[in-house]
């Protein structure tokens, strides 16, 4: 059992569930990011593990690597069970290398296929064990994008969204994100290799409270729960909307609400009209 | 062989007006026929508005619809919904 310093809060819960993504920097020791990148480097097999699927995620790595290692730091830890709960199972792993020169264009993208779960979610950590510099082209994510739903790579038209942002970090930063995030690969103009170790997992059981509730009455909470991405437009209420449905699975509070929408639309019931 | 090619702009707006403001963006570049890369951090979009656009030259071709929410599922969302595409002809050395 975790002690509960090293679990999220609800305000980071908040923030989460607004963005789709956590993101923290120097969360893993440099040197265990050098053993990792030597591991990554000598050759981590990232296809063939099918047979791992669907398997605890404790029993993954092999004892005495340094991705065991790092994935057990209780700081790692706390995130993963704070979001998905205890005993989360490995849906799999990649190893993403991009070559000096590597060029992407269009590539924007959400994960697997159209996803129809309303609720909970997977999620998907990506780990830098070197330090990504702008012009190595390091993971584009676009915030707040996690609750569309789209065909996997049919928005690769999309070049540009207004607040997108691209990867620039140390090594040990990790980004825990929920699984339909839109992401993308950038062109490594460098000259060196860029590393991006990627883990898909899977919740075990319900996700509701499984981090530090202390502060869950802080009215700051909700005020980040309506903070609105640049490129949100007209669709920002939608959007406010599809928080308040995840914030009630997570917080088991069939009454929360944003702005009163999900209260008023369910009027229909109390009236006997649906 | 024609002497022009085309460069289609992809705009899209926050409403479906088009004096708001442009979200999102991408141009296609027949004149290069050079992919385009997106910019990364400090994106910022070519014009301001659709209309803006038109302004400067660029001609309206395809506008998205407005479309109804399905009653079963009214808080989907999915892609981007107000989408316009733009293309000018520009001359080439033949």
């Amino acid at each position: 059992m975790l002690d509960k310093q090293y679990l999220l809060n609800t305000k980071q819960m908040a923030q989460f569930v607004a963005g789709g993504y956590l993101r923290f920097d120097d969360l893993v020791p440099r040197e265990l990011c050098k053993a990792a990148h030597k591991y990554i480097d000598e050759g981590l097999t990232h296809q063939g593990t099918e047979d791992l699927t669907g398997t605890s995620f404790a029993e993954v790595h092999p004892p005495n690597s340094p991705l065991k290692e790092i994935f057990e730091l209780p700081n790692v830890r706390g995130v993963i069970e704070s979001l998905l709960g205890p005993n989360p199972e490995f849906d799999h792993h990649y190893a993403h290398k991009t070559k000096p020169g590597q060029f992407f264009s269009d590539d924007l993208h959400q994960d697997a296929q159209y996803d129809s779960r309303q609720t909970h979610f997977d999620i998907q950590i990506s780990f830098f064990p070197q330090d990504v510099t702008e012009e190595m082209g390091g993971t584009l994510i676009v915030p707040g994008s996690h609750f569309r739903r789209v065909h996997e790579s049919a928005l690769r038209r999309y070049q540009n969204i207004i607040g997108q942002i691209q990867t620039v970090c140390e090594a040990g930063c990790m980004i825990f994100w929920h699984h339909n995030l839109w992401h993308s690969a950038r062109s490594n103009k460098s000259d060196r290799t860029r590393y991006m170790y990627k883990l898909r997992l899977n919740p075990k059981g319900s996700q509701t409270l499984c981090w530090n509730t202390d502060d869950i009455d802080d009215p700051k909470i909700k005020k980040i729960l309506k903070r609105r991405q640049p490129w949100f437009g007209e669709e920002a209420r939608v959007e406010f909307i599809n928080r308040a449905k995840l914030w009630r699975y997570l917080t088991g509070n069939p009454d929360f609400d944003i702005d009163y929408y999900l209260t008023r639309d369910s009027m229909d019931n109390r009236v006997g009209a649906r | 062989m024609s002497s022009k090619r085309q460069k289609v702009l992809f705009l899209y707006s926050s409403y479906s007006d088009f004096t708001s403001k442009i979200i999102a963006w991408s141009l296609y570049d027949g004149v290069t026929g050079k992919p385009t890369e997106a910019f990364g951090v400090e994106a910022e979009p070519p014009y301001k508005t659709v209309l803006e656009a038109m302004h400067d030259g660029w001609r309206v071709i395809q506008v998205s619809p407005l479309q109804d929410k399905p009653l079963e599922d009214p808080h989907q969302v999915s892609y981007l919904k107000y989408e316009t595409i733009l293309e000018r002809l520009e001359d080439i050395d033949a």
